[in-house]
């Protein structure tokens, strides 16, 4: 065997040719807090790898400064091990990332590297297709509307804030309050919101999404437990992660949308449809100040570089439904930023928000008085989304907003007011009756018709007679009915059309009325 | 406000320019305050090399590093040096990592290597391509 091994080694030597060729190179002359200062190199374009040559190997970084004498290069790989007087030489590409389907299931670093200790990603790494971290989002003509919805199970934001294949939606808020929660269950919902079958696809059915999930400057515990949640509801079968923690170095959490960018790209271009959350935008904002502050880029307000604005607006504009053309892909975007106070006006919320096609608001107040999700339904709005929303939760859901606007200005009118007539009453009532049956657990994500039949049920009044706090234990014995009794004939056209027709309609009447009666 | 090396380079080749060689050693004691004065002293090495490249390059010639793995005969390095032009500036200096051959950077931008390190380096690259 070894006399084989030491043969094999001889031949690759054997044919092994070697002509030195001539190369660009410079010089480390500064290095900390992983950043390089290199001298030379002046031939190095923006954003492109190079190779530093320490005792320890090689370690990568990304040319980020270029100035007259030197270029400020942000460190990819161990730090520690960069000295001043290593050689660095250029490579000429620019950093990219191994994608594929094989990828769905796994949790990887930014640069595609296995953090899950399941091995290898790729067999073959050196045929495998690469995306650039750094992409130019699609242009206006290779773009169509977005019309097609992505179903997040949760019923406030899909029958209220409708989210569109294609769409960026800004979730914003408070920690604590559910942000990562409405993320995680968008992704859950996806495995049961998509078409039976091929032909069902074919016919106009929803087809799969796959999910990207993108945690910056989490704590690696979050990621593990999140993780742990979606293989155990069978959701990694659809997912990827990408994470870059908080004890990762700020170039990795810089990097770490742009890698999720990138796989969701993969999804796109080869036609299929692609949900990339990034948890979160404000942690990715402050690792890309950090660097910036550490290359010495001159900060501007609240210390955030002048080109923050474009960072997340050159990352968010990849978002998008192409046209039939390209494949007809999508990738939907969900950035969470997290406000401190629930100040939305600071600066990177308000780029964020400028940025997005919407955005969903949770309060900490709602939250505490067990409103969840703590959707605040006023100041949370969906700009594209309602063209792709189905026309059976269009039908049912379209007065909702409204009718809850009204119980929530009338409901701080009535603390005032000790005597109240009953229209009013009977307002606020079907308010209260709204906002419970709007409330829900998070990791159980609503399928579309049943939100439908129940959102029906209660804005048309056939709750009216039920003690609000019985609301939930109704729904849910309503929901098992109609299951039982009624799938064939009320949830599964609803959920296969998307329509409402008017021979539902009465079936769900009359359903309503025998479960009331039981 | 800090000075960068090639600052004080610039400064120094033009005033050294203007001046007449008899106050040459004046003036290079002046330079030497005015570093000390800026708190620039640690970085004199810097400083020295950006004023001796400043005057090869003012006359035309290139800084020329030739690296060896171990110290070569004078008789070997003069015929090196003889392929390079009398207005080069020619270091040499010794490097045990390159384990055999020479390794040639010109103007600390561009390099031809001819080390047994590169070499090797390549060949494991080539019998084992990374995962």
């Amino acid at each position: 065997m070894s006399y084989e091994i030491v043969e094999k080694l001889k031949r690759e030597i054997a044919g092994f040719r070697d002509e030195p060729l001539r190369e660009h190179v410079g010089i480390v002359t500064e290095a900390g807090d992983g950043i390089a200062k290199i001298a030379g190199l002046s031939e190095a374009l923006s954003q492109e790898l190079v190779t530093i040559e320490t005792v320890s190997g090689d370690v990568s970084a990304l040319a980020a400064n270029l100035e007259e004498d030197f270029i400020g290069a942000i460190i990819l790989g161990s730090a520690d091990a960069v000295r001043v007087g290593d050689r660095v030489k250029k490579t000429g590409t620019v950093l990219s990332i191994p994608v594929g389907k094989e990828l769905i299931g796994r949790v990887v670093d930014p640069l595609g590297e296995p953090l899950d200790g399941k091995g290898v990603i790729f067999e073959n790494r050196e045929s495998v297709k690469r995306n650039r971290l750094e992409r130019n989002a699609p242009s206006v003509v290779m773009r169509e509307s977005v019309k097609t919805p992505l179903h997040t199970g949760v019923k406030a934001i899909d029958a209220m804030i409708p989210i569109g294949r294609g769409q960026r939606e800004l979730i914003i808020g408070d920690r604590q309050t559910g942000k990562t929660a409405i993320a995680i269950d968008a992704i859950l919902n996806q495995k049961q919101d998509r078409a039976a079958s091929p032909d069902a696809v074919a016919k106009g059915g929803r087809r799969g999404v796959t999910c990207i999930y993108v945690a910056i400057g989490q704590k690696n515990s979050k990621v593990a437990k999140i993780v742990k949640l979606l293989g155990d509801q069978g959701a990694l079968s659809h997912t990827v992660v990408v994470s870059a923690p908080a004890s990762s170095p700020a170039s990795m959490q810089y990097l770490a949308p742009f890698a999720g960018a990138a796989i969701g790209e993969y999804f796109m271009d080869a036609g299929e449809d692609a949900l990339v959350i990034y948890d979160d935008l404000s942690k990715h904002a402050d690792a890309y100040r950090e660097l910036s502050l550490l290359l010495r880029r001159p900060p501007g307000r609240e210390a955030y570089p002048g080109d923050i604005f474009y960072l997340h607006a050159r990352l968010l504009e990849r978002a998008a439904k192409l046209d039939q053309e390209r494949g007809g892909g999508s990738l939907t975007a969900l950035p969470i930023i997290e406000t401190k106070l629930n100040d939305v006006s600071a600066y990177i919320p308000t780029n964020v928000i400028s940025i997005t096609d919407g955005q969903i608001y949770l309060e900490s107040n709602l939250f505490f008085q067990g409103i969840r999700p703590a959707v605040n339904v006023g100041l949370s709005v969906s700009r594209v989304g309602s063209a792709a929303q189905t026309k059976a939760m269009k039908k049912v859901a379209s007065r909702l907003r409204l009718e809850l606007a009204q119980f929530r200005e009338l409901a701080a009118f009535a603390q005032f007011a000790s005597d109240l007539d009953e229209s009013t009453r009977k307002r606020i009532r079907r308010g209260e009756l709204l906002t419970e049956i709007l409330k829900q657990n998070d990791i159980e994500p609503v399928p579309f018709e049943r939100q439908v039949v129940a959102i029906y049920a209660a804005i048309n009044g056939h709750l009216d007679g039920i003690a609000v706090a019985d609301v939930k234990a109704f729904e849910a014995k309503f929901i098992d009915y109609l299951e039982k009794r009624y799938r064939e004939t009320i949830l599964r056209p609803i959920a296969e059309t998307g329509e409402f027709a008017e021979a539902v309609e009465g079936k769900l009447k009359q359903a309503i009325e025998e479960c009331k009666r039981l | 406000m800090r000075y960068a090396p090639k600052h004080y380079a610039e400064a120094f080749a033009t005033t050294i320019a203007k001046t007449p060689a008899a106050h040459w050693g004046e003036l290079i004691k002046r330079f030497l305050r005015a570093v000390r004065k800026h708190g620039d002293v640690s970085r004199i090495r810097q400083i020295l090399t950006a004023v001796e490249r400043r005057f090869v390059t003012e006359r035309g010639g290139e800084w020329i590093r030739l690296e060896f793995a171990r110290p070569q005969p004078e008789r070997a390095l003069a015929i090196l040096r003889d392929h390079f032009r009398a207005r080069d500036h020619v270091e040499v200096v010794v490097r045990p990592e390159l384990i055999a051959g020479i390794r040639i950077t010109r103007n600390g931008e561009t390099e031809l290597d001819y080390s047994l390190a590169r070499k090797l380096k390549k060949l494991f690259r080539h019998s084992l391509p990374s995962q």
